[in-house]
């Protein structure tokens, strides 16, 4: 008479291949729900950061400006400039939050008073939404343009 | 010779013939084989599914290891030990389960009877659709894990070559225009003004004005660049972007205007 087996189901002794498919897949779930997220929210603080950087320094020389005409510029990336002393914060010494250093320059090519962030992050999303806080959005033309790898912050043209 | 199975009736009457109280337990003593396969047949007959647990059970020893015959929907279970929570096999006739590890001897492992076999196919077909459905996890897992890298790290960057500017490959082109765009070029004399020198070989060097006009030491960035065209202009591939030459003595970074001069 025929007759047949149901075998006992094994005791699980290590991952199955399903359970680290699962793991796979709730990792991937994860970083694809998280990881866009983190960016934009990282992008957002570092754009946030400099933005009010950049209008408190336009702030600082402009006040000085109304008194006393525009600072004397061209002292390297990260000087500040000797009669804003005590003006300016210690930002403008330090390494930006999008990367590269402040600089002012006043009476160049690109215009009457400008602050320029030398060597800046290469990420064009980070800049364009700076430019997009500050300006008009687009990184070759308004206040806020793209020059080599150096943005510039044009406060007189 | 005596059997070496020792058999226990849970929950039953010695004869078998029905269910007993769930305090019954009779110990039989060494029964043979058939003996089992006889005991067995008589519970499958009570089928006792559907008695308050524990169900009555055969429970089956040799030696120090013991094992529990049930029966569950109308078929005889095997397990693995006394509880009857343990694995179990399941068998459809009592004679079945000779073929189960307490009556084989050596090999535990129960062979494959010939009606397994041909009920092996849809276990077959379930290891395709266990390996279909691992492929199809682990390929979304990917999927969304390069999803999530691709819009979680910058992909976007200054250097990238806009779609309008074609590399020049030619050897004879680019010295052309290494040679045609070569020397210095500065945005004003003020400090803080950028310069760029470009060598005939195509090196360019990125420097702004110090104080003294002399361009700053250290100059800022040197590299090699690529040389292309934009439309019939010339222009540079940099490491941030394109510098074009739109005119024979003037060089275009960004919105600032160069134009060549004689800063060394």
């Amino acid at each position: 008479m025929p007759h047949s087996h149901n075998w006992p189901a094994r005791r699980q002794r290590a991952f199955t291949l399903i359970e680290i498919a699962v793991v796979v897949m709730i990792i991937g779930v994860l970083i694809a729900l998280t990881l866009p997220g983190y960016r934009r929210i990282h992008l957002k603080s570092q754009a946030t950061a400099v933005t009010n950087d950049l209008r408190s320094f336009a702030n600082s020389f402009i006040n000085y400006n109304l008194s006393s005409g525009w600072p004397s510029g061209g002292y390297g990336p990260g000087v500040i400039p000797p009669e804003m002393t005590g003006v300016l914060s210690n930002a403008f010494t330090q390494s930006t939050p999008i990367g590269g250093n402040y600089e002012w320059l006043v009476d160049t090519g690109a215009g009457k008073a400008v602050l320029v962030i030398r060597n800046v992050n290469d990420d064009k999303d980070l800049l364009e939404m700076v430019d997009g806080m500050i300006d008009d959005g687009n990184l070759s033309t308004g206040s806020l343009t793209v020059s080599g790898p150096d943005l510039i912050y044009v406060i007189e043209k | 010779m005596i059997s070496p199975y020792k058999v226990t009736l849970l929950q039953l009457k010695a004869n078998l013939a029905e269910a007993g109280a769930p305090s019954d337990k009779i110990e039989l003593g060494p029964q043979t084989p058939e003996e089992i396969y006889m005991l067995a047949g008589k519970l499958l007959k009570i089928n006792p599914t559907g008695q308050p647990a524990p169900e009555p059970a055969i429970i089956v020893r040799r030696g120090e290891k013991s094992w529990r015959i049930a029966v569950h929907n109308g078929l005889l279970r095997m397990h693995k030990s006394a509880s009857a929570f343990d694995d179990y096999w399941t068998v459809h006739t009592p004679e079945g389960l000779g073929e189960l590890p307490p009556f084989r001897s050596g090999n535990s492992t129960p062979p494959i009877s010939p009606k397994s076999r041909t009920s092996s196919r849809p276990s077959h077909r379930s290891a395709w659709r266990t390996a279909i459905e691992v492929t199809a996890l682990i390929g979304t897992g990917v999927v969304l894990l390069a999803v999530g890298l691709w819009y979680g790290v910058p992909h976007r960057h200054l250097g990238d070559v806009p779609p309008d500017v074609v590399v020049l490959t030619s050897v004879d082109e680019r010295e052309t225009l290494f040679k045609t765009v070569a020397g210095t070029y500065a945005s004003g004399k003020k400090p803080g003004d950028s310069v760029i020198v470009i060598t005939p070989q195509g090196q360019m060097t990125l420097a702004a004005l110090g104080r003294n006009g002399e361009p700053v030491v250290p100059l800022r960035l040197s590299e090699a660049v690529q040389a292309a065209r934009r439309k019939s202009a010339a222009c540079l591939l940099t490491s941030f972007g394109v510098i074009s030459a739109p005119e024979p003595d003037a060089l275009v970074m960004g919105n600032v205007k160069l134009r060549r001069t004689s800063v060394n």
